[in-house]
């Protein structure tokens, strides 16, 4: 037994095939939520799902209040605006449908209005107590990157042009609804994206150097099915099934997240999105492949643990124990570079419009808040300009 | 197919675990703290959380209760009295499965408003109290999960209370607070439970992906503590426990409704406890379901056996490999346990008959005779 470990997933979720339009309503009388804030995206807003979703809510409440227009990458003056409105229109519950933006929003939204409307600017990591109760209801649309269960998020501070990264149980949404029909229309480059995006959770998480053994058996559960159903999705399309069981393992990687803080690929890649004005996922890829390489060394064992759970016995039992951990890292790279051209290429970095000259504005972005994420995750300015020079040269 | 997933239990897990107590209480803005402990917890973990509550300067009330094997409505109505005129806001209920499943009952009794066992409906609701778990004794099978179990040895009624609200808030497990059974017997069937109901679950191709992963991480605790089987070898308490806590949870997320049923019947028709009459009927049942075990398993089991071994072994051997380790462990049950049967409970033919049939009923299927003849198998095997 390790010294100290936690395991806090108090999120309900429920999965499945409409489960929206089935349980969505209940989950309202279960919360004794009568007038809803709907929080979304212009993208989310046009496929019709925002629309679909309240005509669901008007059958047992009201819909108190609406923001649709959640920016990429969230930002603190969005979260104050609609922390104001919910106040105004005596709002009692948040549900929140989109992507991680949106789903961050919403998070950030119910932490202000627990701790007394103050700004989420001003939040402290270790100041944060349990307070007044603002269900919030998370249904994401872009097969999740594990934000909808998870105990953090990344904010773009638009007063200083910073990150605000908080981590905190109050966070914790109240129920998630993974409906496959909600990833109907994704297109696939943003499966992908979203996707990868996960795995990249799920292995900062593992390499986490708190990581739990259950930690580990969750991203390995959560890899392999996403591995094998992302494969067949974008092979020959995937059922409805596929698609549930897509967004059930995206969702593990909020799991993994939550009990083992994500470290410098996360921060990295939501820093560029600031700077590239894209989301942080497109930004992942790259970053992942270099992270993960450059952490062979120090997680050797854990890396030999995944590529165990995803390619079996047999083919294990085929690589010589010495190669194992760089076996899984290449693997990672030629998976995502095999799907990518599958669906006729992804960007990179470098394609994204990022060069060696950007490398500043990275670090000022990562380090504009107090609590400064260099600062969180011990790392240094150096290593973060050696991985995105390294990036850039893929 | 919907599917749910709810354990709002967050488990603090290690050898300073009891420690975090405080944080949490602060973190709560917790000020008035009820203590139910079990008469026989040693004194030096209620005076270990006393310094912690001082600590974390809340008002305590600690209140002890006999050391009994049920929670029984009288007990559950005393400690929901003691609860509401303390105005207290969380319990922390310290001792093994009774005094747990007492918190647990509180806990819907309180947040549903109500103040009679029987009258509890409804636990699909929001919390109205905080209910901290600290066990002693290893039976950790139930203690994450949403249900609990309460007695009325008057109208020998058991109260089966499931759903969201009799979930705990916080399991809290202390490598000072558990410790491993006297009794080698009883050190085999604490991991036979835990290993066995991972398989079920591991077994069902409908299994949700979080109880997946809770199974798995159940039998990771065993890894390094196996060789030819997965049971036979020595692990710490601690271990043990959270391979049951995590068992258990995934198992509550499946529930096998026929060998719920059995145990259940079996348990009141002998007034024993739900896991007594567990051991016995599950280690038959899994012979059963040996036959039926997931193909695409093997070699997460064959994991737990050790990785570097398994994967020398010839690939159409392996599946052999994992069902003999399976049975080896089954084996070890039955050498020299006279008392692993269920005439040792005071089973008989007559209360297999009447078993057998209220399972039938309970699951809707009476007239199965292929179902009847598979419990009655079942439970005369366990005889």
């Amino acid at each position: 037994m390790k010294n100290y470990y936690e395991y806090n997933c108090p999120v309900k979720v429920i999965t499945g095939t409409n489960s929206v339009e089935q349980y969505l309503t209940k989950e309202l009388v279960r919360l004794r939520a009568k007038r809803v804030i709907l929080l979304s995206n212009h993208e989310t807003s046009e496929l019709g799902i925002v629309d679909k979703v309240k005509e669901i809510m008007l059958a047992k409440g009201e819909v108190a209040g609406m923001y649709l227009d959640i920016p990429i990458g969230g930002k603190a003056s969005v979260v104050q605006r609609i922390s104001d409105i919910y106040r105004f229109n005596n709002c009692d519950c948040i549900v929140a449908v989109g992507d991680s933006s949106v789903i961050d929003t919403a998070k950030a939204v119910k932490l202000v209005l627990s701790q007394n409307m103050k700004p989420i600017t001003k939040l402290k990591n270790n100041e944060i107590r349990k307070g007044a109760f603002s269900p919030l209801i998370t249904i994401p649309t872009a097969c999740g990157v594990g934000n909808e269960v998870s105990n953090q998020i990344i904010i773009h501070n638009d007063e200083h042009n910073g990150q605000i990264r908080i981590v905190s149980d109050e966070l914790f949404a109240d129920t998630c609804i993974l409906d496959s029909t909600m990833i109907e229309d994704i297109p696939q480059k943003k499966l992908l994206t979203y996707v990868y995006y996960a795995i990249a959770n799920v292995i900062e998480s593992v390499c986490s150097q708190k990581a739990m053994s259950q930690t580990a058996r969750v991203a390995s559960v959560a890899l392999t099915r996403m591995f094998n159903i992302l494969t067949e999705c974008l092979e020959n399309g995937g059922t409805e099934e596929d698609r549930r069981h897509l967004l059930e393992a995206s969702s593990l990687a909020g799991v993994c997240i939550s009990n083992n803080p994500r470290g410098e690929c996360y921060a990295i890649a939501n820093a560029l999105s600031v700077i590239l004005n894209v989301s942080a996922e497109m930004c992942m890829p790259d970053i992942l492949y270099v992270v993960a390489k450059d952490n062979i060394v120090t997680c050797r064992d854990k890396y030999e643990f995944l590529l165990y759970s995803f390619i079996g016995a047999e083919h294990f039992s085929k690589i010589p124990a010495d190669k194992r951990a760089e076996t899984f890292v290449d693997y990672l790279r030629k998976w995502y570079e095999k799907m990518s051209a599958l669906i006729g290429g992804v960007e990179s970095l470098v394609d994204l419009g990022f060069s060696p000259d950007k490398i500043p504005d990275v670090l000022d972005v990562m380090t504009a808040e107090e609590e400064n994420l260099l600062n969180q995750l011990k790392i240094t300015p150096e290593y973060v300009s050696e991985i995105l020079m390294e990036a850039v040269e893929l | 197919m919907t599917k749910k997933f709810y354990n709002k239990a967050k488990i603090m897990c290690g050898t300073d675990a009891l420690d975090m107590i405080s944080y949490e209480l602060i973190k709560n803005i917790c000020t008035r703290v009820m203590v139910l402990y079990d008469s026989k917890v040693n004194y030096k973990v209620i005076t270990r959380i006393k310094e912690i509550l001082a600590v974390a300067n809340v008002n305590a009330t600690f209140i002890s209760v006999k050391d009994k094997p049920v929670a029984t409505i009288s007990r559950v109505k005393f400690a929901l009295t003691q609860f509401v005129d303390t105005v207290s806001e969380v319990m922390i209920c310290v001792g093994g499965e009774s005094v747990i499943n007492i918190g647990k009952a509180v806990k819907a009794l309180v947040s549903t408003g109500k103040t009679e066992v029987a009258d509890l409906k409804e636990l699909n609701v929001l919390d109205k109290m905080q209910l901290m778990l600290v066990p002693t004794r290893m039976s950790g099978i139930s203690v994450a999960t949403a249900n609990a179990m309460v007695y009325d040895k008057y109208n020998n009624i058991v109260y089966q209370l499931d759903g969201d609200v009799v979930n705990p808030n916080c399991v809290i497990v202390d490598k000072r607070t558990i410790s491993k059974p006297k009794k080698h017997y009883d050190f085999v069937i604490a991991k036979l439970l835990p290993l066995g109901m991972a398989l079920v679950v591991l077994s069902d191709k409908y299994t949700p992906i979080y109880a997946k992963t809770f199974a798995l991480s159940a039998l990771d605790f065993f890894k390094g503590h196996i060789s030819d089987n997965f049971i036979g070898y020595d692990m710490p308490a601690e271990d043990l426990f959270m391979a049951q806590l995590y068992a258990g949870n995934a198992y509550h997320c499946v529930r096998d409704g026929f060998l719920d049923s059995m145990v259940l019947h079996t348990a009141m028709k002998t007034g024993r406890e739900y896991e007594e009459a567990f051991a016995p009927i599950f280690a038959r049942y899994l012979i059963y379901y040996k036959e039926t075990l997931n193909k695409s398993i093997i070699d997460e089991l064959g994991e737990m056996l050790g990785v570097e071994k398994y994967i020398k072994i010839p690939k159409e051997n392996r599946e052999e490999y994992v069902a003999s380790a399976i049975e080896k462990s089954l084996q070890m049950l039955k050498t020299g346990n006279s008392a692993f049967s269920l005439s040792a409970l005071g089973v008989n033919v007559d209360i297999i008959n009447q078993v057998t049939q209220l399972v039938l009923e309970d699951m809707n299927a009476v007239g199965n005779h292929e179902k009847e003849m598979m419990i009655q198998k079942v439970l005369y095997d366990a005889l």
